[in-house]
């Protein structure tokens, strides 16, 4: 969704893990904060949000990026720039479901 | 060659004339001396104890070129990692802004130094900046403590501020640094130090042969409310609506932890980097060094083996003269 008169929505995306920072200017981004899913347009108003490990999703035209996040911070500021800080980030196509289940049950039985 | 024939003269003549017997007091090879016994009691200039300098920094130069190499190869894996991590700390300071002269009750001062030596003088630098840093901000109700990372900035800062130590770290780099490993420190020091403001003092690789000593602060919630307030250069907090948790203050008091642990993680690779940089200048000039060193002793080496050859050409031909004349 592209507001008219309102500036494209500035994103840079900064991880730790692989130390990527990339700038883009998309349409939407939808946040997985702590109270829940958080849409962030152009023209949202000022906010330091801290999110949940779970899906980003970058919306750029008709095009969606999914990306896995560990927890993070995301300020989102004055000027349409928004600037998303975690510890990971993975695209979604590079995790394998069935890898993770296994895992996911390794370290379950382990913490038991 | 006719000294060659005359020694063989001597040799054979040697049991005979030799008033010594065969098994003459030695020299210990601890103190050599400057004179070597050959046949007949002839006594020549030695050559050894320039010889065996010569070998000594030939050995010293072909280590210091190894450590010079394997700095430059530990250089090139961590750089990549370090231009990366600079993009973490950005947001934050944009945000909340880095301010040095802040002035607060309770400071801590985390000095990252090195564990090995032989990296020319950054912990030197960095030790004296902590300790600036400690007399600027001591004062009636002030105080400053020390967290400390390495064990050079712990050899040199345990001699006078013993007292002030809060917490020593040490072995940073057994296994390859990471963000895991330093947001444990990080939590660490969180828990186990009050602060007000943490002023990491750390050398930010510029270049191959630059290091800059830099101090980032970490302002706690309450200081950047009151500095956000007081008008000074920090962007008004309250402009910000906070989201998510039960307080505004307990996402401020998280996202000032992870601020901290971004910029540690940064510094620590930064030193990293300058450690690596400067023991690679270091050793470099070390090489240098040793080889010029090596060019006068094998001048001075040329020079006593040219006298002791015709000293002993002087002696043969005076004593063949004195014979025929």
């Amino acid at each position: 969704m592209f507001l008219f008169l309102q500036p494209p929505l500035t994103r840079s995306h900064r991880t730790v893990r692989r130390g990527i920072v990339r700038r883009y200017e998309v349409d939407m981004v939808i946040v997985p904060a702590t109270t829940g899913q958080m849409g962030v347009l152009p023209g949202h108003v000022a906010t330091i949000a801290e999110f949940k490990p779970g899906v980003l999703s970058v919306h750029e035209g008709s095009e969606t990026t999914k990306y896995f996040v560990s927890s993070g911070f995301v300020f989102i500021h004055a000027n349409s720039f928004a600037d998303i800080i975690t510890v990971k980030a993975v695209p979604l196509d590079r995790i394998n479901a069935n890898l993770v289940q296994k895992r996911l049950v390794d370290f379950t039985q382990k913490l038991s | 060659m006719a000294m060659a024939a005359l020694r063989r003269e001597g040799r054979r003549l040697a049991p005979l004339i030799s008033p010594r017997t065969i098994t003459a007091v030695r020299s210990s090879p601890l103190y050599p001396t400057l004179e070597d016994e050959g046949p007949l009691g002839v006594r020549h200039i030695s050559t050894q104890v320039v010889r065996n300098r010569m070998k000594s920094v030939k050995n010293i130069q072909k280590i210091t070129k190894a450590m010079k190499m394997v700095a430059a190869s530990k250089l090139r894996a961590i750089q990549t990692k370090t231009e990366n991590s600079r993009g973490l700390w950005q947001p934050f300071t944009a945000l909340l802004g880095d301010l040095p002269s802040a002035d607060v009750k309770k400071n801590v001062v985390v000095t990252i130094s090195s564990d090995k030596g032989l990296c020319g003088g950054i912990n030197s630098t960095s030790v004296k900046i902590s300790k600036g840093l400690h007399k600027l901000n001591s004062g009636p109700e002030k105080e400053t403590k020390y967290v400390i990372l390495g064990e050079k900035a712990k050899a040199q800062l345990v001699r006078d501020s013993k007292k002030d130590i809060e917490l020593i770290i040490t072995e940073l780099q057994k296994n390859p640094l990471n963000y895991t490993q330093v947001s444990v420190l990080a939590d660490e020091i969180l828990k186990n130090v009050e602060y007000d403001a943490l002023r990491i003092v750390f050398n930010k690789f510029q270049s191959v042969v630059s290091f800059v000593p830099t101090v980032s602060t970490v302002l706690s919630t309450e200081i950047v409310e009151r500095e956000a307030e007081s008008g000074g250069k920090l962007v008004d907090l309250d402009s910000y609506e906070v989201e998510g948790g039960e307080t505004k203050g307990e996402i401020l008091q998280n996202l000032a932890e992870f601020q901290f642990s971004c910029t540690m993680f940064n510094a620590v690779l930064e030193n990293a980097c300058s450690e690596q940089g400067a023991r690679m200048s270091a050793m470099d000039s070390s090489s240098r060094n040793a080889g010029d060193m090596l060019d006068r002793l094998t001048l001075t080496y040329n020079r006593t083996r040219q006298a002791s050859i015709t000293t002993e050409l002087i002696e043969i031909i005076s004593g063949a003269s004195a014979l025929e004349g």
